[in-house]
């Protein structure tokens, strides 16, 4: 057998490759097959052990006439059935053997092959494809024929329609089964500094103004998507201005007040309305109507609300709650009664627990490579 | 005497690799799983050599504690700090030396450039 009992320690990190991994010798037959290997469907290393086509890449390989990694589809054909195996072959641990890793069971294609039906991502990748060019067009088209009030009015809808669809896409990013997060580093108070930036324009024109406060200095980074995240808080401070606007009269100027702190292992950020401090009332009513948006409209069918800024509400908060949850955290909304908070996002700081991952496949394969040069530097040393 | 070496890592497996790979040295090894330990067990060992992943669960990540270790007046004097992270973008790198790194691995990593870098940081220690 190629591995060497003083290897022992390549062999347990083997184990704990999550994927499927066999060891094959010149002959093609398995010498070794990885704990994963061993509870995979289908017994890879019995099926694929001396099997034609197995023992022909190893050859191919070994005579120098087939480059690693290779990839391809063994098919193994028993009195029970045929079953095939997507093989990558690459490097064994050795110089005379041929490793070859096998999908997760997980990332196995689905049986019966598929393809005729669409997902609800394809569907929206489908409808934005499509939607997204005449927006723009019908956009140009406006821009072209000059400034008046009609043209602005159009403008406006097409650019809330292109807002609302955008919102759908991430929506759907978000509740698809496939979402994945990236592992940006996030500095809530740059973040914060961003999405006011970005929203100070419309803020302006509501006399709404955001404050900031927190400390900058010793707040940790949090890990995950940034552009999901900055939708997140953007839905909220977009619902904080827009509630707080309605229950004021257009001439006051309103506060929207924005706080983060660290919390043990978790951030706190906050968003609360500091509109007309006198109008206790209307300052409930305001979260009444923020927390409305959880609910579908009572009584409003779609027709008779998709002029109205809560339309478009009613993706934001359930978006900003799954983006947190997605990292792990939560949203809350505060009482209608209370005085202060409005919205409580509550989210793990540093990167998410990876205790239970396994080791990589390049990882392994780095470690078996440096493995024999360590030893052999360790020998001559004490020598 | 042997030197002190901390690895601050929270995956377990990454972290047994890299005890493994240490083993070749002499060198007394102390662990962590977590920034927060990470920064404690590092004041209070006062370590030749830091093993810093970046990305951690918690108060502090690799680049939290690093700075921290930097900023630190007798730390800084004593403790030699490799950041080893998957993290390998150009802006990670300079984050990393924001943070006063000594040196940056990426994983994965190579055993034996870990050990070369180890010893070319405590040849300079020395």
């Amino acid at each position: 057998m190629p591995i060497q009992p003083s290897a022992q320690a390549v062999i347990s990190m083997l184990e704990r490759i999550s994927d499927p991994l066999l060891v094959f010798n010149v002959a093609g037959a398995v010498t070794y097959a990885n704990r994963a290997a061993r509870q995979a469907p289908g017994s890879p290393q019995t099926a694929l052990s001396g099997h034609p086509q197995v023992r022909e890449v190893v050859r191919a390989v070994a005579l120098g006439t087939a480059t690693l990694p290779h990839h391809a589809k063994v098919t193994v054909t028993t009195a029970s059935g045929s079953q095939d195996f997507n093989c990558t072959f690459i490097p064994g641990l050795t110089n005379v053997d041929v490793a070859v890793m096998l999908p997760p069971p997980a990332a196995a294609a689905p049986a019966g092959g598929g393809g005729t039906t669409l997902s609800l991502s394809q569907i929206i990748e489908l409808l934005r494809s499509e939607l997204m060019g005449p927006v723009r067009e019908l956009l140009h088209s406006v821009a072209e024929i000059g400034p008046s009030a009609q043209t602005e009015q159009i403008e406006r809808a097409s650019e809330r329609l292109n807002d609302r669809l955008r919102r759908l896409i991430d929506l759907v990013n978000v509740f698809g089964d496939d979402t994945l997060l990236d592992d940006n580093r996030v500095e809530i108070p740059a973040m914060v500094r961003s999405v006011v930036a970005e929203l100070a324009p419309e803020a302006a024109r509501q006399k709404v103004r955001f404050v900031t406060n927190g400390d900058d200095s010793e707040l940790p980074p949090l890990y995950g998507s940034e552009k999901l995240l900055k939708r997140a808080l953007r839905e909220c401070l977009e619902n904080a201005m827009r509630h707080s606007r309605r229950e004021v009269k257009a001439s006051e100027a309103l506060l929207v007040e924005i706080r983060y702190l660290s919390s043990g292992n978790h951030l706190l950020l906050s968003v609360n309305n500091r509109g007309a401090s006198s109008m206790q009332q209307q300052r409930a009513r305001g979260m009444q109507a923020f927390a409305a948006d959880e609910k579908p409209a009572a009584g409003g069918s779609a027709g008779n609300t998709q002029g109205t800024p809560q339309a478009g509400l009613r993706i934001g908060l359930p978006l900003a709650k799954r983006i947190v949850e997605l990292h792990g955290g939560q949203v809350r909304v505060g009482d209608p009664e209370a005085d202060e908070v409005q919205v409580l996002m509550e989210l793990p700081t540093g990167a998410p627990n990876r205790g239970g991952s396994k080791l990589d496949i390049a990882q392994a394969q780095k470690y078996a490579a440096d493995l024999a040069r360590l030893m052999s530097r360790q020998r001559k040393e004490r020598a | 005497m042997s030197r002190k070496a901390l690895i601050v890592e929270d995956q377990p497996d990454i972290r047994k690799l890299i005890v493994m790979t240490l083993e070749f040295e002499d060198l007394e090894l102390h662990e962590a799983d977590n920034g927060a330990d990470g920064w404690r067990l590092a004041q209070g060992l006062r370590p030749q050599i830091m093993l810093l992943d970046v990305m951690m669960p918690g108060e502090l990540d690799g680049y939290q504690v690093c700075r921290k270790v930097k900023a630190d007046p007798v730390l800084a004097r004593t403790t030699k700090v490799v950041l080893l992270t998957a993290r390998g973008q150009q802006a990670d790198l300079e984050q990393g030396q924001k943070a006063g790194c000594d040196a940056y691995l990426t994983k994965p990593f190579s055993p034996l450039e870990l050990l070369d870098t180890i010893d070319r940081l405590c040849a300079v220690t020395q």
